[in-house]
């Protein structure tokens, strides 16, 4: 009886020494996973072989090719992250290469290479004064730095505006292209 | 009578907003196209089956090129069934321009083998024309036909290299150039009876 009292009482020590255990390794995981959000994003974004899902509050994001080479730059009020899905965005500011592009929402697919930008959409060149875009739903082709809808596009110039019913625009080039039943206004 | 007089006023000040509208849109330049091309670094642009309007008058062309649309100054190149409308003549070629300036037309050439010229004024006097190229000044008020240049004004019809018509005053003259060639007037007697 003394025996068995004692034995029930290493098994409950074990268990308890267990517990700590698991529970000091849950501690630091979830420590190492606060401090290293950031960096874990801009991985997560590069390599999709992490399996970590994020959430970020107010983040800012660089993205760079195979070379390294910075392509482009997210500034977000909110960033969700999720292992081999589309990455979100909310109230985004993209820049590339001289144009800045700010919408209500965004999505990222998987393969990092195409965004959709979606409500209220802008687009601006920062070294023109010309013309800025206006729609609801933009799609960004980052490999190719071609942009399209088909949705309703507004340009807008100092001294009028253009509607179509879509566009593509090539950054490189600067070209773009109104689609469909084009109407413009221009004024004194 | 004080509800009629406030009834008035309100009735003036909605005639007026609406005249006000009207002069404005009138005074805007409208695009309506198929498909164009911008081009962000120069303000160029070109446009498939374009049309512009502009106080009452009608522009298109199946293509059409723009150096800028900055309507202080900028000049159209059109190409294939290129045309002007107003309410008193048409203008028609296969190819041409036309000049913008302070947001108003004040030229156009047609180009074309030929180009065409036809008008019927308020008293129903028909006019035609045709030469190898017209063209349009809009602050005058006339078309310079040159190039084996024929204009008919109801039945008399003038021949020459170089003519220039007044649209207002629905008058041929002799143009400027020393292209070599009198002005033959041919009057259809005829018609006269």
């Amino acid at each position: 009886m003394h025996n068995g009292v004692m034995l029930k009482e290493m098994i409950k020590r074990a268990w308890a020494n267990k517990l700590f255990g698991i529970a000091t390794t849950l501690a630091l995981a979830t420590l190492y996973i606060t401090f290293s959000t950031n960096d874990q994003l801009e991985r997560t974004i590069l390599n999709q072989s992490l399996t970590t899902s994020h959430y970020l509050s107010k983040a800012k994001v660089k993205i760079s090719d195979e070379t390294g080479v910075f392509n482009y730059q997210i500034s977000a009020d909110q960033i969700i992250v999720l292992p081999n899905r589309n990455a979100s965005f909310v109230n985004i500011i993209f820049n590339y290469n001289n144009y800045i592009l700010v919408a209500d929402k965004a999505d990222l697919n998987s393969k990092n290479e195409l965004f959709t930008f979606n409500e209220k959409v802008n687009l601006t060149q920062g070294t023109l004064n010309a013309a800025s875009i206006s729609t609801e739903k933009l799609l960004i082709d980052v490999t190719k730095g071609v942009a399209y809808t088909d949705s309703l596009t507004q340009i807008n110039y100092n001294n009028g505006y253009m509607l179509s019913n879509g566009l593509s625009t090539d950054f490189d080039s600067g070209q773009i292209s109104l689609l469909d039943n084009i109407y413009g206004e221009f004024y004194r | 009578m004080e509800n009629f007089i406030a009834r008035f006023k309100s009735f003036c000040l909605c005639l007026l907003i609406f005249f006000s509208l009207s002069l404005a849109s009138q005074e805007n330049i409208i695009i309506n196209a198929s498909r164009s091309t911008l081009d962000r670094d120069s303000n160029s642009a070109s446009f498939e089956n374009l049309v512009i309007e502009h106080n009452n008058i009608m522009i298109s062309a199946l293509l059409a090129q723009v150096d800028s649309l900055n309507f202080e100054k900028n000049i159209w190149t059109f190409s294939g069934d290129f045309r002007l409308k107003n309410s008193s003549f048409a203008l028609s070629a296969i190819s041409g321009q036309v000049e913008f300036n302070n947001y108003s037309i004040t030229g156009a050439v047609f180009n074309g083998s030929p180009a065409l010229f036809n008008s019927e004024s308020t008293a129903g006097i028909i006019s035609f024309g045709r030469s190898n190229k017209i063209e349009f000044n809009q602050e005058e008020d006339i078309l310079r036909f040159l190039g084996d240049a024929q204009v008919n004004i109801s039945n008399t019809s003038f021949s020459g290299c170089d003519l220039i018509y007044d649209i207002q005053n629905e008058r041929v003259s002799a143009g400027y150039s020393e292209c070599g060639e009198n002005i033959q007037i041919t009057i259809n007697m005829n018609d006269l009876e």
